[in-house]
């Protein structure tokens, strides 16, 4: 807890606002944060029932949690940007998401969990240099803000290898979107526009896993197969748009307000994982987002369109024999994916193709088991053609899990 | 196997913070992908003006920087100069008065011809002050003043000194009487030939300035006097002053229609303008009002410059908020053109397309309180576009 506290502020204070102008759309780059688990592993995981993590995409894979969870997660994001005519790296750093879970009824896999992670993140800054009727200007653009997903869900395995979920999200933030236009010359007075949305509103997530339905379907006479769908059902949220604008006689900035609201489509996941030789997972997940039926005070932003997410991982398990050397208790993940983004930009789709790797590693055994897993993922999205830009990110998440709030036990003294 | 919690911290926050580090400042890539829609969008527009009109408004004139004295085919001017008496020793009523003059420094000419003219000093009996006196006054003070009390001629060359002789009588009257008494308050100085009840001869002499007590050359009463046996001179340079100007705006043919500034007089023209073309909220990024000139007679000594501020009445044209004014001069030596392009320009503009009442703009003389100078510009109904009073916005709005 000491380590969040102290890392909160540097990851606030770090890098706010540098990242891609493809953030600038729709309400962000979406977050599709599973676990620290799943990153590694492309992303994937969404059918995986582990005790290990607690799953924050489908409600009803929290059903094998047997001891209390807190999980906190921090990322790093760096952005090497090029549009083939300049080129930059921008990072940030921030606090990404914080669960804790509750098992209530482990007979029955009743489980609830709650906890807030992010749904989606703004955070870019552009120049650009323009004239004006012979006066040079530099037009600055920034944005900042995002949609925070704070969540409550709860398990339940009704039958032996069915387990259900369901998850309340409460969507709130707010988005910032700045523009400055700075003329080179002192005549001309600096045009400043800051427009302010704020979100807020709830939505659900419903969420089935299927504990070996390869034996279910007569394919093996082990369960090792299990599938997984969830339901996001979208939301129309309140939004309220708040203009304001600088004028040189200062007591005339003011503020146009409006209401309406910002109409989230639902998405549908699914996932299989597989469990090979009792020491190895693979997982495939696949996602669909009907965006196109989103909408901002009743108007589709030309640029999003449907987005589809697919994953494959792979996650090579380490023995929990505290007895066993160091090395032997790391966990290696690997994984790979595409996402063919939201985004349909200057009449071109802003795909992403990435590879995750990862590791965990036990840093305390007293009372459960802590461990800090590791996930670095790569990935290349857009073209330098058409007026885009090519991302190369690179995402480093540093996630903490401990059972039983074991941190607190101080270590044995051997 | 524990792993030690000290070493897990350090492994995490520090690659975090020194790759966090790393980043450089948001500069210009992705720049192309910003969509058009949502952004600022600079529009530079001209205005010209919808409708004008001219009028005239009563106007204080005292506590300027000149005095103004003289006629010309119409317009005429006098001024009142009242010499302070507060340090002035009741033991003066004693004394004998051997001479007085007022010693003037001549700083306008508007019209003059060569040669000599011929003004006269005259006693003042209505109270008058300098914060409230305007052309409306001059009917009373007509009325009260007494004959002359002192002359002078004058070939006048702005620098030069003026002396007027008066007489000891009148300068004794100024010792006794103190301000606020009805015998005596202080001196008219006027054209020989003026006379405004009943009006006198048309005159072309011109108009002539001088420096007003608010300069550092200001008017000075020199009083050589005995008292005691002993001969002194007293010089007081300070006290109030104004001038009265009169005239009707122009109706020349020449120059018909017209809108006008003179200063002294206080011909001003309202000019409005249609702004509903610029969006409310639009941010005023430069504003700049033009207007051309058709005839200048202007005088020698003081800035050929406007002022412009927005009236805050559709009645009552100089009703304005005196911290919204700005000023403007010709945009050059030689042209014809008056602009006005300040931030505080700006700012008038800025407050009309955030909701306040546009009631027009007023132009004026920036001389209004020290000259008598005339310029008549082309209006909104000339024919010729370029040349009708114009406003060129520069401003942002979203798009």
């Amino acid at each position: 807890m000491l380590l969040i506290a102290a890392s909160l502020p540097v990851a606030i204070v770090l890098g706010q606002g540098r990242g891609s102008v493809y953030s600038r759309y729709g309400v962000g780059e979406l977050n599709s944060y599973m676990s620290g688990l799943s990153l590694g592993m492309g992303n994937t995981g969404l059918a995986i029932l582990s005790d290990a993590t607690i799953n924050r995409e489908n409600p009803a894979a929290l059903a094998r949690l047997t001891h209390v969870r807190f999980e906190a997660d921090f990322q790093y994001t760096g952005f090497g940007m090029n549009d083939g005519i300049n080129s930059s790296y921008l990072s940030s750093g921030n606090f990404e998401s914080m669960m804790l879970a509750l098992p209530v009824y482990k007979k029955l896999g009743i489980v609830v969990a709650g906890g807030i992670t992010p749904f989606s993140s703004v955070a870019y800054a552009v120049n650009s240099q323009e004239t004006y009727y012979s006066v040079s200007a530099t037009r600055s653009v920034e944005g900042s803000g995002g949609i925070t997903d704070a969540q409550i869900a709860a398990s339940v395995t009704p039958m032996d290898d069915l387990s259900l979920g369901l998850t309340l999200h409460y969507l709130f933030g707010s988005i910032h979107n700045k523009q400055t236009l700075t003329f080179t010359s002192s005549d001309y007075f600096t045009s400043e526009s800051d427009r302010q949305l704020s979100i807020s509103g709830v939505a659900y997530t419903v969420g089935a896993v299927y504990a070996g339905i390869d034996k279910a379907l007569s394919l093996s006479t082990t369960k090792n197969l299990n599938a997984a769908v969830t339901i996001f059902t979208g939301s129309s949220l309140s939004l309220t748009q708040s203009i304001l604008q600088n004028y040189s006689t200062v007591t005339d900035t003011t503020v146009a307000r409006t209401s309406g609201t910002m109409d989230i489509p639902l998405s549908i996941s699914i996932g299989l994982a597989y469990l090979l030789q009792d020491r190895t997972i693979l997982a495939v997940d696949g996602a669909f987002g009907n965006w196109s039926q989103y909408q901002e005070f009743g108007v589709h932003p030309s640029e999003i369109r449907n987005n589809m997410r697919l994953g494959v991982g792979v996650d090579f398990l380490s023995s929990r024999n505290i007895t066993d050397p160091f090395w032997d208790q790391l966990s290696y993940r690997l994984g790979l994916g595409m996402q063919s983004s939201y985004l349909k930009i200057n009449d071109q789709a802003i795909n992403e193709y990435f590879v995750t790797g990862g590791f965990s590693f036990p840093f305390s055994t007293a009372g459960g088991e802590s461990r800090l897993n590791v996930a670095a993922e790569y990935g290349v999205r857009g073209t330098t053609s058409f007026n885009l830009e090519r991302d190369s990110i690179l995402r480093l998440t540093f996630s903490f899990t401990a059972n039983e709030l074991s941190w607190f036990v101080p270590p044995e003294i051997e | 196997m524990k792993f030690p919690f000290s070493f897990l911290a350090l492994f995490t926050l520090l690659p975090f913070i020194f790759l966090a580090g790393c980043s450089d400042e948001p500069g210009y890539v992705g720049a192309g992908l910003l969509s058009p829609d949502g952004s600022l969008l600079v529009v530079d527009t001209t205005l010209f003006a919808a409708s004008d009109t001219v009028y005239s408004t009563p106007f204080a004139t005292g506590a300027g920087t000149n005095i103004l004295v003289g006629t010309w085919n119409g317009y005429s001017a006098v001024a009142l100069i009242n010499f302070a008496t507060t340090y002035l020793a009741d033991s003066l009523g004693a004394a004998r008065i051997d001479g007085a003059r007022i010693r003037l420094t001549n700083s306008y000419s508007w019209n003059i011809g060569t040669g000599q003219h011929n003004y006269v000093v005259r006693p003042v009996r209505a109270l008058w002050t300098e914060s409230y006196v305007t052309r409306d006054s001059l009917n009373l003070i007509w009325s009260t003043l007494d004959n002359k009390c002192g002359s002078f001629s004058s070939t006048f060359a702005i620098g030069d000194t003026t002396t007027i002789m008066l007489d000891t009588a009148t300068a004794r009257r100024w010792m006794v009487n103190r301000p606020d008494s009805t015998q005596f308050n202080g001196f008219l100085l006027q054209d020989s030939l003026y006379s405004y009840a009943p009006s006198g001869p048309a005159v072309a002499n011109g108009i002539i300035g001088f420096n007003a007590f608010n300069t550092s050359t200001p008017p000075h009463l020199i009083i050589d006097y005995t008292l005691g046996g002993i001969s002194y001179e007293m010089d007081v340079s300070s006290g109030g002053d104004a001038f009265l100007a009169t005239g009707a705006i122009n109706n020349d043919p020449a120059f018909q229609p017209c809108l006008e500034t003179q200063a002294g007089i206080s011909i001003r023209s309202r000019i409005q303008f249609d702004l509903n073309s610029i969006p409310k909220g639009a941010i005023i990024n430069s504003a700049a009002f033009s207007i051309s000139a058709k005839d200048r007679n202007v005088g020698i000594g003081t800035p050929d410059s406007i002022i412009v501020f927005p009236s805050l009445s559709a009645t009552n044209p100089d009703q304005m908020d005196e911290s919204y004014y700005a000023f403007g001069g010709k945009t050059d030596t030689t042209g014809l053109t008056y602009s006005v392009s300040s931030p505080a320009f700006r700012g008038i503009v800025q407050r009309w397309t955030t909701g306040y009442a546009n009631n027009g703009l007023v132009i004026r003389s920036a001389a209004d309180g020290y000259s008598i100078d005339r310029v008549l510009y082309y209006p909104a109904s000339e024919a010729a576009t370029a040349l009708r009073p114009q406003l060129r916005i520069i401003y942002t709005k979203k798009k």
